[in-house]
């Protein structure tokens, strides 16, 4: 088992890496470029990045295919369902609400594994720390597509600076892999290892100053894949936990402008540029709260490397926090 | 302390207080609720309303630190027409 899991997270590391120079090359012949608006000079960046962290997650999940049929299936049906959605809208975007209705669907293999496969998919009654196992007979199955239009779109959102969604979220899944491994999922530790491989080979093409974008298929395929395997591995309240500073900048944003909106139709920007690339909260009180708003409101004008370490730096807390949920867990158990 | 360590403190404390608010509620809900009310509907009703009422009490709490950390840093905010 141990060869495989690291046979697929080399293949995913390697298939990242590579991949990743081909689909930039394309991107910027076929016109897929988007504007570094943080940068002096505003440089035109190629997009569409994540499409080769989708197809790393694919291929590193083949070696897996054998051993659990079932469940890594459901994994890569749910992923490249989210990854498919944000193709779509960075080919043709779509608004807040529509897109939010078609991340739920993404949570469709998981409902449908669960109904067919009872034996290899368990879901319901979530393990939680103190409590234990949960009466959640109703709610459960209410808020399960929930587990997967969160965490893509959440982690869709967050994704504003060069390097934050690879690094936010392979942090996140090395949490979620130690987890497992503490939790005994060998299932959730291997697709834990392929997902933070597949972002481990991608984050040298996207860290400041990023010679890549993810594009909106990056960010959802990763945030349906971090849901689909908490959701496989029975690690909801450590998903919940690890995601905490998505959360609260989803949070932000959606309450402050009054609803799911697209990026671009927000007219007001919650930060300023400064000659120099230096970043600074806008004062205009019209100007949506988010997460970066929050850090600059509190720090003053900041790099965006230093906003970035600020929020690697959130997400290790709560990843330690989720590692402490599951260290509770085990111990109440 | 540095203005970063002073983001990163500020903005940790109040993932912590969201990570406790989470086990609290919970908790509330599996040793109160579930105990105390029959009726499995109004158990979902009031189960998912203690839920949404952490949430929002975190939401709250984090919305009027970071709008008073934001009056302080920009005091004379100019008004939009």
């Amino acid at each position: 088992m141990w060869a495989i899991a690291a046979a697929s997270a080399a293949a995913s590391f390697a298939c990242s890496y590579l991949l990743t120079p081909v689909v930039m090359r394309v991107a910027r012949s076929r016109g897929f470029v988007g504007v570094d608006v943080h940068k002096p000079g505003r440089p035109e960046v190629p997009t569409l990045g994540g499409i080769a962290v989708a197809l790393a997650i694919a291929v590193g999940c083949l070696p897996l295919a054998p051993l659990y049929p079932v469940q890594v299936a459901t994994f890569l049906l749910t992923t490249l369902i989210g990854a498919a959605t944000g193709l779509v809208d960075d080919l043709r975007p779509l608004s807040g609400y529509p897109k939010m209705i078609i991340t739920v669907v993404a949570s469709a293999p998981l409902i449908a594994a669960g109904y067919l496969f009872p034996s290899d998919v368990r879901l319901g009654r979530p393990l939680v720390p103190i409590m234990g196992r949960l009466r959640l007979t109703i709610v459960y199955w209410l808020l399960l597509p929930l587990a997967v239009a969160a965490p893509s779109n959440a982690v869709n959102m967050l994704e504003v600076f060069n390097g934050v969604m690879p690094i936010t979220c392979g942090i996140a899944a090395l949490s979620l892999a130690a987890s497992s491994a503490i939790a005994g999922s060998q299932l959730g530790l291997a697709l834990s290892l392929v997902l933070l491989a597949s972002l481990l080979g991608y984050l040298p093409y996207n860290k400041y100053p990023a010679r890549v974008f993810s594009g909106n298929v990056g960010s959802y395929a990763v945030g349906s894949a971090i849901g689909a395997l908490a959701v496989l591995s029975g690690l909801e309240f450590e998903l919940m936990i690890v995601l905490l500073p998505h959360v609260l900048n989803a949070l932000l944003v959606i309450l402050s402008v009054g609803g799911i909106k697209e990026r671009r139709s927000i007219r007001v920007r919650p930060i300023v540029v400064r000659p120099g690339g230096i970043l600074e909260a806008n004062p205009d009180p019209q100007a949506p709260m988010t997460l970066t708003r929050a850090i600059l409101a509190i720090s003053g004008p900041l790099r965006e490397p230093d906003i970035v370490k600020v929020m690697a730096a959130l997400e290790a807390w709560s990843a330690t926090l989720s590692l402490l949920s599951t260290v509770l867990k085990v111990v109440s158990a | 302390m540095s203005p970063v360590a002073k983001a990163i403190a500020v903005l940790a404390l109040l993932l912590t207080y969201a990570w406790l608010l989470a086990l609290l509620s919970l908790t509330f809900v599996e040793l109160v609720v579930m105990r105390c009310v029959a009726y499995s509907p109004l158990r979902t009703a009031i189960g998912l309303g203690v839920y949404a009422a952490s949430v929002v009490l975190w939401y709250g709490t984090a919305k009027l630190l970071l709008e008073r950390e934001l009056r302080k840093r920009c005091g004379s905010a100019t008004p939009t027409p």
